[in-house]
């Protein structure tokens, strides 16, 4: 300790010049609020800002220059048999060095940040604060800020060190040197690039750990290690620290790309909960996201087949308009074969997207390439068996081969759209059925036909239905033949059936009333359910393909009903929210529509998907299909539940 | 002026230093730099109280062994040790046991001589600082001025005196005289030998100052080409060594010596053999003894005719 602290003391006074320069820096953030500056920033605000400004110019320009002067300048000059020729370890004289060096950088930071800190009233340097500031969580700002601003300096100087080294020495080796550095920064930056794009930021922070630790672990030693091997001989020096910087770098590269691999290596066994899911129609798919085992932030929407348990991770990063709580950001086909993910292609949350066709078969697989779509805020995307339609705000295109083959696109007008979705027509043709903000302010309900084989866009609706802001949602039929348009916030205008070739209002199906809570769907065989409610009762009503009421059913007791999908015909799964003490809880019931007859199943569970008060349903989802029969329960879990009652978890799967 | 060590004229070291265990030896020692072979496959040892001159013309290998011999650099092959101790592994456990002044003058330029002897009396287990003082002060050397600004024959005296301060029992000098005029190698030797005489260390000196090993070295080593030509005590070498100056006509009676060299004179034949002994020397003719400097001449051919 004592040859350490010699060293680093006669380092730290051959860094005299240094220190005068810090101290005169020092000073210059005191005269900056005395030049003529835009704006009326207070003088503590300007003295900071500048004084950080110089303390980081400082601090890296002599992280800089002290790096390439630690072994390097002595080595070439040929002083280096002087430490050498004393009683000094090579590790003492190379820790000696990097410790001064440090002190300096750090030193000179501090003395010129500090002053202008205290004097804004950044830093109080209190009892209180103390402890508070010692109480701090490790993995909290502390760490982070330390981090930040220790490494960049840290690593700074290490690799001007070696560089210095490198070229001093003039091996031919120096080439390779800065090759494999390259190749080693570049495979560490696209291992944790996948993370960023993943968006994964807790498993970035660990990846980049990792990564910066291990280089750390090689870069702070090789100084020692080179001297202690080479002596005084600088090409020696050289050739040991570049060997094991190599080594080094090679298994932080290594270990960056393990971890990566690793944490993006998903599947549905790693699920603790489920906050989003979207059933598949038809067939045994789900789209699922929820909280991963062991993986702090990476989330991914993952396809997982609940009939084989294969799973198929998709990106956690979320195309611009998917958002975490948004509808997730894959369209299944109706019998569940395909579905297209809407993929971000650079950034997450960024323009542009593209929709990707994942093929669902025996053996899934995410085809490639995809089609850009400019944003996927409200994208409606329709596939069938050998197609893909695609309506993005301005544009309609309807894709074949998997998305390599355009077959017909034409422009929609320029409409804020709020609610789109697209449904296909014999023949071939598409239709597309829109709820548009208008510059008035005007809801207006718009539909058109895309004849794909002419290549030809006829409206078929235009018409104003409510205000922007009135809370109005629709769903469109399986077959697009109708379209149901719940008016208000909960229905409270009205529910009403409407012609999707014409416009035409067809029936009302429930009439204007405040505080209505309106459950609207389309059930199979072409008819409508609405439930509402009513003197804490609900009550079902069944109207025919044109808007006639069939029949009239009570439902029980509750406040509002969450209608499922039909287990067949007539089974109609809802789940009632019903008081419990104070508070209300959902309870799972089944509606015989033949019968009327009500049965309680009790389990505390929702449909995925389905209507509530808030979102009409449409009739994809095919009587008695799986997706019928998944429920999300209370603790955010995929239950299945048979006509029995009988739940079967789903996921998370039990361990 | 230069003081011969005790056993400087004798022709071999008394019975108890040859007895004593080698202060530093080396074995089969080999140092390459890529292809080209600085000191290839030296035996060499060193006894306590003895100076060993090593003798090379440049580039002949003597800073690659004396580096390589205090763990200064990494020999390629052989072993080594020094005061009982593996320099490569032991390098700073020994330096407490070893001075050494290098060919050029590494101290720090921004240190005084003070500030030096502050530094490297802070590391050794023993320092002599007052002696340090005093020694410089006897040069006129100032101690408060930057090294850097001492002229080089000053630097060499700080360096020696940062050498000695700590009596080491082995002190390793690389052509420590090396640009320095002859006023200054001077001085140099004869603080050298000043402090040989208090002490007894023993010396390994490389050199190109044949004069001033010749007070002074017990055993003398000739490098070239990285190998050792000559490894002998000096009088022991002296001795062997004759130039013999024969009229016309006696070139048959040295015909059993081994001649090193041979050259026509205008007044008959000059041969140089090396392998003399006055007890059988041939009767007639001229035999001279040589100087240490002509026997290093004698031993490089190239040197001479030039």
């Amino acid at each position: 300790m004592r040859a350490l602290a010699l060293v680093t003391q006669r380092e730290l006074r051959a860094y005299a010049p240094a220190w005068v320069a810090a101290l005169v820096a020092a000073v210059l953030p005191w005269l900056a609020p005395l030049l003529p500056l835009p704006g009326h920033q207070p003088a503590a605000d300007v003295r900071l800002g500048t004084a950080v400004a110089m303390a980081g110019l400082l601090g890296l320009t002599f992280a800089l220059f002290a790096g390439a002067g630690l072994l390097a300048r002595d080595l070439g000059e040929g002083r280096m048999g002087f430490f050498l020729g004393l009683p000094l370890r090579a590790g003492t004289i190379w820790a000696g060095r990097v410790l001064a060096a440090a002190l300096l950088v750090f030193g000179t930071m501090t003395a010129i940040v500090m002053p202008a800190a205290l004097a804004a009233g950044e830093l109080r340097l209190r009892r209180e604060a103390v402890s508070g500031f010692l109480s701090l969580p490790l993995g909290g700002p502390l760490f982070s800020l330390a981090a930040l601003v220790v490494l960049p300096p840290v690593f700074l100087m290490l690799i001007a060190h070696l560089m210095a080294t490198a070229l001093r020495s003039r091996s031919p080796w120096l080439l390779a040197d800065l090759g494999g550095l390259t190749v080693t920064a570049v495979l560490i930056a696209r291992a944790l690039g996948r993370l960023v794009r993943a968006c994964a930021p807790a498993e970035l922070a660990i990846g980049s750990a990792i990564a910066a630790a291990l280089a750390l672990l090689v870069l702070l030693p090789s100084g020692g290690f080179g001297l202690a091997r080479g002596g005084v001989l600088l090409a020696r020096v050289h050739r040991a620290q570049a060997g094991l910087v190599a080594a080094g770098l090679v298994a932080a590269a290594l270990a960056a790309m393990g971890f990566t691999k690793w944490a993006l290596a998903v599947e549905a066994g790693d699920l603790t909960a489920v906050e989003q899911v979207e059933a598949a129609p038809g067939g045994s798919w789900l789209a699922v996201r929820g909280p991963l085992r062991h993986r702090p932030s990476y989330a991914p929407w993952m396809l997982v087949d609940t009939a084989s348990g294969e799973s198929l991770p998709l990106s956690s990063a979320l195309p611009e308009g998917r958002g975490i709580g948004l509808p997730a950001p894959v369209v299944f086909s109706n019998d569940g074969s395909r579905a297209v993910w809407l993929r971000p292609q650079g950034a997450p949350l960024a323009s542009p997207n593209e929709a990707v066709l994942v093929d669902l078969g025996a053996r899934p697989r995410v085809g490639e390439p995809g089609v850009e779509i400019a944003t996927a805020w409200n994208t409606a995307i329709l596939a069938t068996a050998d197609r893909v339609a695609i309506a993005e705000p301005r544009r309609l295109a309807v894709w074949a081969d998997e998305g390599r083959r355009l077959l017909a696109a034409a422009e929609l007008p320029r409409t804020r759209v709020d609610w789109q979705q697209l449904r296909g027509l014999p023949g071939g043709a598409v239709r597309l059925a829109r709820l548009s903000a208008m510059a008035d302010d005007a809801l207006q309900l718009q539909v058109w036909d895309f004849d794909v084989a002419a290549r030809r866009l006829a409206a078929r609706c235009d018409r104003r239905i409510d205000s922007v802001d009135s809370g109005t949602t629709a769903a469109f039929s399986a077959d697009g033949a109708r379209v149901l348009v719940v008016h208000g916030w909960g229905g409270s205008k009205g529910v009403e059936l409407v012609d999707a070739a014409t416009g035409a209002s067809l029936a009302t199906l429930a009439p204007a009333a405040d505080k209505a809570r309106v459950s609207a769907a389309f059930l199979p065989t072409g008819r409508v359910a609405v439930a509402s409610f009513h003197d804490s009762a609900l009550t079902l009503r069944l109207f025919d393909r044109a808007g006639a009421p069939l029949r009239e059913m009570s439902l029980g007791k509750g406040r509002w009903a969450w209608l499922g999908s039909p287990w067949s015909t007539d089974l109609l799964p809802f789940t009632a929210s019903v008081r419990d003490g104070k508070d209300w809880k959902g309870e799972l019931r089944v509606v015989d529509l033949g019968s009327g007859s009500v049965r309680t199943l009790g389990a505390r569970v929702a449909p995925l998907g389905g209507a509530g008060p808030w979102w009409p349903a449409d009739d994809r989802v095919v009587p008695g299909a799986l997706a019928s029969h998944l429920f999300r329960s209370a603790d955010n879990a995929i239950v299945r539940i048979a006509e029995d009652g009988r739940q079967t978890r789903v996921l998370p799967r039990p361990r | 002026m230069p003081t011969a060590s005790s056993n400087a004229l004798a022709a071999e070291p008394p019975p108890a230093v040859r007895a004593a265990a080698p202060v530093l030896s080396a074995r089969g020692l080999v140092v390459r730099y890529g292809r080209d072979v600085a000191v290839d496959g030296i035996d060499l040892s060193l006894r306590p109280g003895e100076v060993y001159a090593l003798l090379g013309r440049n580039g002949s290998g003597k800073s690659s062994l004396v580096r390589a011999l205090l763990g200064l650099q990494p020999p390629t092959a052989g072993e080594v040790e020094v005061l009982g101790r593996d320099p490569r592994h032991a390098r700073a456990a020994l330096m407490h046991e070893v001075g050494y002044v290098p060919e050029e003058p590494q101290a720090p330029p921004e240190m005084t001589p003070r500030q030096l002897a502050r530094f490297c009396g802070g590391l050794r287990h023993r320092w002599d600082g007052a002696a340090f003082e005093q020694r410089l002060q006897r040069l006129g050397i100032a101690l408060d001025r930057r090294f850097r600004r001492l002229s080089r024959g000053q630097k060499k005296q700080v360096e020696l005196a940062l050498a000695l301060a700590h009596r080491p029992p082995l002190v390793v000098l690389d052509d420590p005289t090396l640009g320095l005029d002859p006023l200054a190698r001077r001085g140099f030797f004869g603080e050298l030998m000043g402090e040989l005489a208090d002490g007894g260390a023993a010396v390994l000196l490389t050199t190109h100052d044949l004069d001033a090993v010749e007070g002074i070295a017990d055993r003398v080593g000739v490098l070239a080409a990285g190998r050792l030509l000559v490894d002998e005590p000096l009088e022991r070498l002296r001795g062997r060594f004759r130039r013999l100056l024969l009229p016309p006509g006696r070139e048959a009676i040295v015909s059993d010596l081994h001649r090193l060299r041979q050259q026509p004179r205008p007044w008959g034949l000059e041969v140089v053999v090396d392998d003399w002994n006055d007890e059988a020397a041939p009767a007639a003719g001229d035999a001279r003894p040589m100087s240490l400097e002509e026997i290093f001449a004698a031993l490089h051919p190239a040197v001479e005719e030039a």
